[in-house]
């Protein structure tokens, strides 16, 4: 394992990132003001880590701009529009508010937007950790192969190892199906048979990592549906597939 | 911290066209109006970058909040030769997210725990969605270019809010890798959204 202590040039990521121990970070922090190198790659990296931070957009409820300002400004009141105060009602009108449901079924037909619905009522986080372990495996597996899926809201990829005999679903920013709803995975044989590999909600932030099952060996094709939870069978159209 | 002249009595409308960087300097003179506008402007990408991290509604605006008023308060810091405003303020809003993670992961033992008892109370709410942030495609086919490995250092570490010791630890690999793979990723970030513009 490494020691705590070590170059401060391999630091930057982690500092960029917000990823540093305390005790690492005043020792980049201290390192910084005498390398111009990594002056130079801090100012260069930090757009892309910005790009990166902005990619999700939501807008906040308009209650946190009054708290804001009047906790900053308690004397005045320099909202040009002042924003309503009250707690119920106020945040209806906005275009770009749909009941959850509404805008789930919404995301996963239009694909140009997300859905924030993700963050309630949904089951509970199937996050990487979880199954990490699999997950990292087959990731890591010499023989890894990704393929993509072309969702048509969200990233997401199955990737397999041969000789493990196993695959993986991942994602991020996926929507949120709608209540009873679940992503579905099916492994179809080269004879045309389906079966079950597996069936997940994203997390809250759209993201799963999950092994499925059965193998693949004997696997002609992964398909991806969206249908209610529990199904035996895909009645869906398949949203997207990947060929093996 | 910058301390702020006395307001100006009328703030003057802004020119649509004011950059970020205008507003941010313009805060640091004390112009509370340029500061609404700021806000306006950055709290949807600031407030979608803490639902990430934290996960949670009230967490993350609670975040945005605390977040904002450090932007205010510390504005006479910017410097506008080092980075643009967007890139200063979402550090800030994020270090201020990834604060409240940690605290959260110390108090109640593991983030999962807390995200779990969070979620069980938020049932009919509103769901807001937007329309997705013109950079979004770009960076989602940025990201799509880079190995899972490195995707998945980015969304432990940037996302989830951990340290890299700690992604060491919950991917049971080296320090080193973790720092490497970081490393690797963002610069392959870099090179991917340079070649997207």
């Amino acid at each position: 394992m490494t020691t705590p202590s070590g170059d401060p040039h391999d630091l930057l990521a982690g500092y960029l990132l917000d990823a540093l121990d305390p005790e690492e970070e005043a020792r980049f922090v201290a390192h910084l003001p005498t390398c111009a190198a990594c002056d130079a790659e801090l100012a260069s990296l930090g757009e892309t880590v910005a790009d990166l931070a902005e990619s999700y957009h939501v807008v906040p409820p308009p209650t946190v701009e009054a708290r804001l300002l009047s906790t900053l400004f308690p004397e005045e009141n320099v909202d040009p529009e002042p924003a309503p105060v009250t707690a119920t009602a106020e945040r209806r009108p906005r275009r770009w508010v749909l009941p959850a449901a509404a805008a789930a079924a919404f995301v996963l037909g239009a694909g140009a937007v997300i859905g924030v619905g993700a963050l309630r009522g949904s089951p509970t986080v199937v996050a990487a950790s979880e199954t990490s372990d699999v997950t990292t495996a087959v990731m890591s597996a010499p023989d890894a192969h990704t393929m993509p899926l072309d969702l048509p809201s969200g990233d997401a990829s199955i990737v397999v190892s041969g000789e493990m005999d196993k695959a993986i679903v991942m994602g991020h920013e996926l929507p949120m199906p709608s209540a009873g709803m679940e992503y579905h995975v099916w492994a179809q044989s080269p004879d045309g048979s389906m079966s079950a590999a597996g069936a997940f909600v994203p997390d809250s932030t759209g993201a799963i990592a999950m092994e499925l099952h059965g193998g693949v060996r004997d696997v002609a094709s992964f398909l991806i549906t969206v249908d209610p939870t529990g199904a035996a069978h895909p009645s869906g159209v398949p949203i997207a597939e990947a060929r093996l | 911290m910058a301390s702020h002249p006395a307001p100006t009595a009328a703030a003057e409308p802004d020119p649509p066209t004011a950059s970020a960087e205008d507003l941010l300097e313009r805060c640091a003179q004390g112009d509370r109006g340029a500061f609404v506008d700021l806000y306006r402007r950055l709290s949807p990408g600031a407030y979608g970058l803490a639902l990430r991290v934290l996960r949670d509604e009230h967490l993350a605006q609670d975040a945005l909040q605390e977040a904002f008023e450090q932007i205010w308060s510390q504005s006479g810091r910017y410097d506008r030769s080092r980075s643009s405003a967007r890139s200063w303020i979402l550090t800030i809003v994020h270090r201020r997210a990834v604060d409240r993670v940690r605290r959260e992961q110390v108090e109640r033992q593991g983030a999962m725990a807390w995200g779990a008892q969070h979620r069980e109370a938020e049932h009919d709410v509103v769901a807001e969605v937007v329309e997705l942030h013109a950079d979004h495609r770009r960076v989602r086919a940025a990201l799509s270019a880079l190995t899972p490995l490195q995707r998945q250092a980015l969304e432990l570490a940037y996302h989830r809010g951990l340290t890299q010791t700690q992604v060491a630890a919950e991917l049971d690999i080296p320090l080193g890798t973790v720092k490497t793979r970081m490393r690797d990723a963002i610069r392959r970030l870099r090179g991917e959204l340079e070649g997207r513009r």
